[in-house]
């Protein structure tokens, strides 16, 4: 998930520098940057759409862009014209869409090993992993992108900002009210569950 | 990852919310998918190497575009070339087929002066016969 954890190691070339490479239709600098990237990417959809098909395919739509690209300037950072590309996607897969409700979210894709917790704990998680998921989803779209931007993509405000073509400040108004609501629902589901 | 919440005075309910966000699963990504993003990637090039091979003026999409047009226009241009051959021969004063009344007063009179290029009951049995064979 952590994808620019791996661009601060000096060995690695930056992101930006690879980019310069793909322009020059450099397929060892793409494979890099699509092995960087695949993840936060395939993540960034999956957790909006909950669907593993349509979240590999629209990731895929965006390295088709970065490699088609003919006009990238360096002195901008990579992530945010990536995630950039990536949102204008959603938007237009939304369109389409005529935002259908997301599907139920599949079983078993955790990464987490279920090896060393116990099977009560297991439960737990799930328990608290489907109840935070059901938020997400009650979530309108845009406060949900805001809030997977925010919160798992490594992303400051100001990159979010540009990403979004907003100010910074409304970006931190618009993260603060999602994450009021999202609290808001979760509070009505425990309610409803009796556990409150 | 970040933390926006900097600030103490921020309900404790909405840094919870925050943290409960840490429990969202996440997804694994398929083996093959640099395989098959390699294979697309590949596969528009080679649409776009076709597109230049065909003189670079029209891309592959509008070939295929057009080739669905012609596809379809038989239907339209069916019904314009039956259209016109009802129409033409009635129409133009030249070739329109005229049915003159015999005069009251000499019934033998009668003449057919009409000229026409088609007679349309031929060319509806000719219709009828490609059609059914």
């Amino acid at each position: 998930m952590n994808a620019t954890q791996h661009t601060t190691l000096p060995l690695l070339p930056a992101d930006e520098a690879l980019m310069l490479q793909v322009l020059k239709k450099d397929k060892v600098a793409f494979q890099q940057l699509v092995k960087r990237w695949k993840n936060p990417l395939v993540n960034y959809f999956y957790r909006q759409l909950r669907d593993q098909e349509v979240s590999e395919d629209l990731t895929q739509e965006v390295f088709i862009r970065v490699w088609k690209a003919d006009k990238y300037e360096a002195k901008a950072k990579f992530s945010t014209w990536l995630y950039r590309l990536a949102y204008h996607l959603l938007v237009d897969h939304y369109r389409k869409q005529k935002r259908q409700p997301p599907q139920e979210p599949e079983v078993l894709l955790e990464t987490e090993p279920a090896t060393a917790i116990s099977p009560e704990s297991q439960t737990l998680l799930k328990d608290q992993q489907a109840q935070i998921e059901g938020a997400l989803r009650k979530l309108p779209a845009a406060q949900q992108n805001i809030l997977i931007l925010s919160k798992f993509q490594d992303l400051k405000y100001s990159q979010i900002a540009e990403i979004l073509n907003c100010p910074a400040n409304r970006v931190k108004v618009n993260v603060f009210r999602a994450l009021k609501n999202l609290t808001h629902i979760l509070k009505e589901e425990k309610v409803d569950d009796g556990s409150f | 990852m970040m933390d926006p919440f900097e600030a103490q005075d921020l309900p404790l309910d909405v840094k919870e919310t925050w943290q409960a966000l840490d429990d969202v699963s996440e997804t694994r990504v398929s083996d093959h998918f640099e395989a098959r993003l390699m294979a697309r990637i590949e596969n528009i090039e080679s649409l776009e190497a076709q597109g230049r091979l065909t003189g670079g003026i029209l891309s592959p999409s509008i070939w295929q575009w057009l080739d669905g047009l012609f596809d379809f226009l038989h239907v339209p241009a069916l019904a314009i070339v039956i259209a016109l051959l009802f129409w033409l021969p009635t129409s133009s004063p030249q070739t329109a087929y005229r049915l003159d009344f015999p005069s009251l007063e000499n019934p033998r009179s009668m003449q057919n002066h009409g000229t026409y290029i088609f007679e349309p009951q031929k060319i509806l049995k000719l219709l009828i016969y490609i059609s059914r064979s």
